[in-house]
């Protein structure tokens, strides 16, 4: 079964290309280009996995990561951000985030993490019930 | 020079760089282009070793692109540390700092410049990371001044920094490997040096190393009194 | 005048821009001579008047012994003197010319005379003619003739005669008493009488010398009659100056021949041609004063001294102190605004190399799918559908790479930009260039946080002659602050229509006027009226809280002036007003 990724970044090119070429791999992304859109997203289908950008206009990063959980506690989130190490906001970002990978994008260590962080919820899914 | 001088030349030599990367980017990508364009005119002649070669050739140049990328990346990483060093996002930037980042950041930074004397600058690699009690500009800087010693005298020499220790004290060992200006260098480096630009409060330093005759050590320690 | 040394004092106390060793040691002269001047002025007044007061005091004090002493020794003289003359008229009224002719009863009433009085010599009687017809006594006087003399004179006419004391005939000093007396039957003779001036010397000069006074009889002219302590012997001259006769006794200060300050008492006695004289030396009723006095003096100076030697030693640490911390300071700013000028450049560089981050990550990703789909290609064959579908793929990656690279280049080309002109000073500028040079810089942050950042440019702005680079920094702090008010709360407290907008315009008299302009949080008046101090932020822990105070010390230093209006909710207004040329002279920050 492809795996839906819903992919979170404002730099419109950049997504789009990252999503036709997990698209080449088998997976099945779709696209937000900012948190509000997301959420909507969210709303109306539930992903397996998410990539999202923190560094974006409107609503921002920690803010969409926030309500994602609390909308799918349970919902893997692999964090982009353009520095090396997730800037601590006081928000408590990495407990929240599967992983954070930098940008540009290795996509070989992407896969790997989509991988992975779908392995890790099903054992959560596992674990919950009862 | 001041901390301003300093971190300007340091971006200035950077961007440059970053310059390049973009310029050798775009050159791979229009190579690319002009293959792909030349294989989609040809395409009734249907040789499939030939489009295969240019496909290779297509990836050949896209994979020096994906290079350039992660050099730029690099690059624009090392930027922002020096950033963060200088105080842009407001942090405070007397902390401790990473010795083993700064000195890879210095590489980056400066790589530019020491082509310019024909010097090559080396990473050594450590095994567990070292940490001096000393803002990472102030590190920056004494890395600069060493630099300029041996671009001064006419440079053409490989230098490795690598993050270390002496008598419990950390700071940076600095290697003269070869080149064909080694002598001169070795020449000026020697004699404990004490830096001069630092910034009140620090003293850096630059001692020979024991018995090993290319190599010293830079320290850099919080002082009482300017020694400008 | 007032207005003048307040302002003159402010001056002096104020941070200055830069530190001069003149200015300290001239607020080192200037306070140590206030301090002595004070301390010491109203020493000085009160020895001064102290010293006076007692002065007059111990003069008045000293005038009256003498005065008394005078007043008592005439009473006591003038009381002797008068029994003396009256002794000799009783006789002469009580005994005829016949009576005393008679030499064995002029010898006898003599005799008797000497018993009673002490003092008296001899006695002689002198006819009409002035001779002296009977004589009694131990020298042979009888038969001299006195006609003609002074005293004779003297005597003849008003009655009765006392003569000053002289050695005549008789070789010591002696007085003569002499009453004259007409008869009924028309005689007219004089007794004359001589006396020593042993009592009279006695009754002079009993009680002067426990006072330190020197009392003695002149005669008019100034000649001893009695011998006097400090002038010499009797019938020598006294050698002072007469002072104005009255038989009130009138006490003055004089100076004698010798320099001698002295106290002197004099009154006349009544009846005679005595001038009675106390004298007493002021030194010596000085003297205790001034043993003290000259020690109290020894000991103002030393006070003096004292307080010079503290307020230098005191003022000059003081002194020395504020010039150490006022160089401490200066240096502190000096260093602060450099870094604040370090903060500057490393958030252009933050920015810059977060941004070029970006196109990075875009070419990376088609350089990917690119591969991604040669790989597919070469695969599956060249089929002409597909082949060229994916061709074109290909060929609009690679374009879209190649654009992207140029968006990174535009990128690095403005920090390049800014970092070579970070050292130029004065030049030629327009000012628009700048403002839209800074908000390009902060466009992304601004973007990121969901602000609108506006421009409003006047279209005749003329040249301007400034610093780039400060003027860069001054728009970077305002612009930034204006950012997070607007942005305070965080990205997602900020409102729909939420701007910062920048305005620029011309006027003749003013100058060029750059306005920011927010509808962030703005400030209340509290906030206002310390907005340019120095460590004063309302942002929490963030920031140094120097941007607004160097920013106003840049501004103030371009010959510029900058004014802040701001409401509570509703926003804020920053205007910084330019000169078109710098003044050049240095503007008082």
């Amino acid at each position: 079964m492809a795996l839906r990724v819903l992919l979170i970044d404002d730099e419109n090119e950049f997504v789009d290309t990252l999503a036709e070429r997990l698209e080449l791999r088998g997976y099945k992304p779709s696209i937000a280009y900012s948190g509000q859109a997301a959420l909507q997203a969210l709303r109306a289908e539930k992903p397996d996995v998410v990539v999202l950008d923190m560094l974006m206009p409107g609503m921002s990063g920690e803010e969409t990561l926030r309500r994602l959980k609390n909308m799918y506690p349970n919902l893997p989130v692999i964090v982009l951000s353009g520095h090396g190490m997730v800037q601590d906001d006081g928000v408590g970002t990495a407990d929240q985030a599967f992983a954070c990978l930098t940008k540009p994008l290795a996509l070989s260590a992407l896969l790997e993490t989509l991988a992975a962080a779908v392995r890790a919820a099903a054992v959560d899914a596992e674990g919950d019930t009862p | 020079m001041n901390e301003n001088q300093c971190m300007a030349r340091l971006l200035a030599s950077a961007v440059h760089d970053m310059r390049n990367i973009l310029a050798i980017v775009r050159e791979s990508a229009g190579l690319a282009q002009d293959i792909a364009a030349f294989a989609a005119g040809q395409k009734a002649a249907k040789d499939g070793a030939g489009l295969s070669a240019r496909g290779d050739r297509i990836v050949a140049s896209l994979e020096e692109v994906q290079r350039a990328v992660q050099q730029g990346a690099a690059l624009s990483e090392a930027m922002d540390y020096m950033a963060q060093a200088g105080g842009a996002d407001g942090r405070n930037t007397s902390g401790p700092c990473d010795l083993t980042r700064t000195c890879r950041s210095f590489q980056l930074l400066a790589a530019r410049q020491a082509r310019a004397v024909q010097m090559v600058l080396i990473n050594g690699e450590t095994e567990e990371p070292v940490w001096i009690n000393a803002p990472a500009l102030n590190v920056l800087r004494s890395l600069l001044e060493v630099f300029d010693l041996c671009a001064a005298v006419g440079g053409q020499v490989t230098l490795r920094f690598t993050a270390g220790r002496l008598h419990k004290q950390e700071g940076i060992v600095v290697d003269v490997l070869d080149g064909p200006n080694r002598e001169m260098v070795l020449a000026v480096l020697t004699g404990a040096h004490v830096l001069s630009t630092m910034p009140f409060g620090w003293k850096a330093a630059l001692m020979p190393w024991r018995d090993t005759g290319s190599r010293y050590f830079l320290s850099l320690v919080a002082s009482e009194t300017d020694n400008q | 005048m007032l207005g003048a040394i307040q302002k003159y004092f402010a001056h002096l106390l104020e941070l200055p821009d830069a530190i001069s060793q003149n200015r300290y040691r001239s607020l080192r002269k200037i306070m140590v001579l206030s301090m002595v001047l004070v301390s010491v002025a109203p020493l000085l007044i009160l020895s001064l008047v102290s010293n006076a007061q007692y002065m007059r005091t111990l003069e008045r004090e000293m005038e009256s012994p003498v005065y008394a002493m005078a007043r008592k020794s005439q009473a006591a003289l003038e009381l002797y003197l008068g029994e003396r003359i009256s002794t000799v008229s009783f006789l002469a009224h009580a005994y005829s010319f016949a009576d005393l002719s008679d030499e064995p009863r002029l010898n006898r009433i003599f005799l008797s005379l000497k018993s009673e009085f002490q003092g008296f010599v001899d006695m002689g009687l002198v006819d009409t003619d002035g001779r002296q017809v009977a004589y009694v006594g131990p020298y042979k006087l009888k038969g001299v003739d006195y006609a003609g003399e002074p005293w004779l004179r003297e005597t003849e006419m008003q009655g009765r005669y006392l003569s000053t004391v002289f050695l005549g005939y008789r070789g010591y000093p002696h007085m003569v008493v002499a009453v004259h007396r007409l008869e009924e039957n028309g005689m007219s003779w004089t007794l004359r009488v001589a006396t020593d001036t042993l009592r009279l010397q006695q009754i002079v000069s009993v009680v002067g010398p426990e006072h330190d006074t020197d009392v003695f009889l002149v005669d008019k002219d100034g000649v001893l009659q009695t011998d006097s302590s400090l002038y010499g012997k009797a019938l020598e001259s006294m050698g002072m100056d007469m002072p104005p006769q009255s038989h009130e006794t009138v006490v003055r200060r004089v100076t004698d021949a010798q320099g001698r300050q002295l106290m002197v008492a004099s009154c006349t006695l009544t009846g005679t041609e005595f001038v009675l004289m106390a004298v007493k030396p002021v030194a010596d009723a000085i003297r205790p004063w001034k043993l003290v006095r000259s020690e109290l003096l020894l000991v103002l100076c030393g006070g003096i001294a004292l307080i010079v030697l503290v307020s230098r030693i005191l003022m000059g640490q003081l002194v020395n102190r504020l010039q150490a911390s006022d160089e401490r300071r200066v240096a502190a700013f000096a260093q602060m605004e450099h870094s604040q000028k370090l903060s500057s450049i490393g958030r252009l560089a933050a920015g810059v190399a977060h941004e070029v981050n970006n196109p990075l990550a875009v070419i990376n990703e088609k350089a990917g799918l690119a591969m991604d789909l040669l790989a597919l290609d070469s695969g599956s064959g060249n089929g002409s559908d597909n082949g060229s579908q994916y061709r074109k793929r290909l060929h609009d990656l690679l374009e879209g790479i190649a654009s992207t690279v140029e968006r990174a280049r535009g990128i690095t080309h403005r920090l390049l930009g800014f970092a070579r002109r970070m050292e130029a000073n004065r030049q030629t500028l327009h000012i628009e260039e700048i403002i839209t040079e800074t908000l390009g810089f902060l466009e992304r942050e601004a973007v990121n946080r969901g602000v609108s950042l506006e421009m409003e440019l006047a279209e005749d702005l003329p040249e301007i002659v400034s610093d780039r680079g400060q003027l860069q920094q001054v728009f970077l702090n305002l612009v930034g602050n204006a950012l997070d008010a607007v942005a305070a709360g965080g990205s997602s407290t900020v409102s729909a229509g939420a701007f910062v907008r920048v305005g620029c315009r011309y006027e003749e008299d003013t100058g060029i006027i750059v306005s920011v302009t927010d509808n962030g949080k703005g400030m209340s008046p509290e906030v206002l009226k310390h907005i340019f101090e120095p460590f004063y932020s309302t942002k929490a822990d963030k920031g140094t809280g120097l941007g607004m105070f160097i920013t106003y010390g840049i501004v103030r230093r371009l010959g510029g002036e900058i004014h802040v209006e701001s409401e509570e909710s509703r926003g804020s207004v920053v205007r910084v007003i330019l000169p078109q040329v710098p003044p050049e002279v240095p503007v008082e920050v």
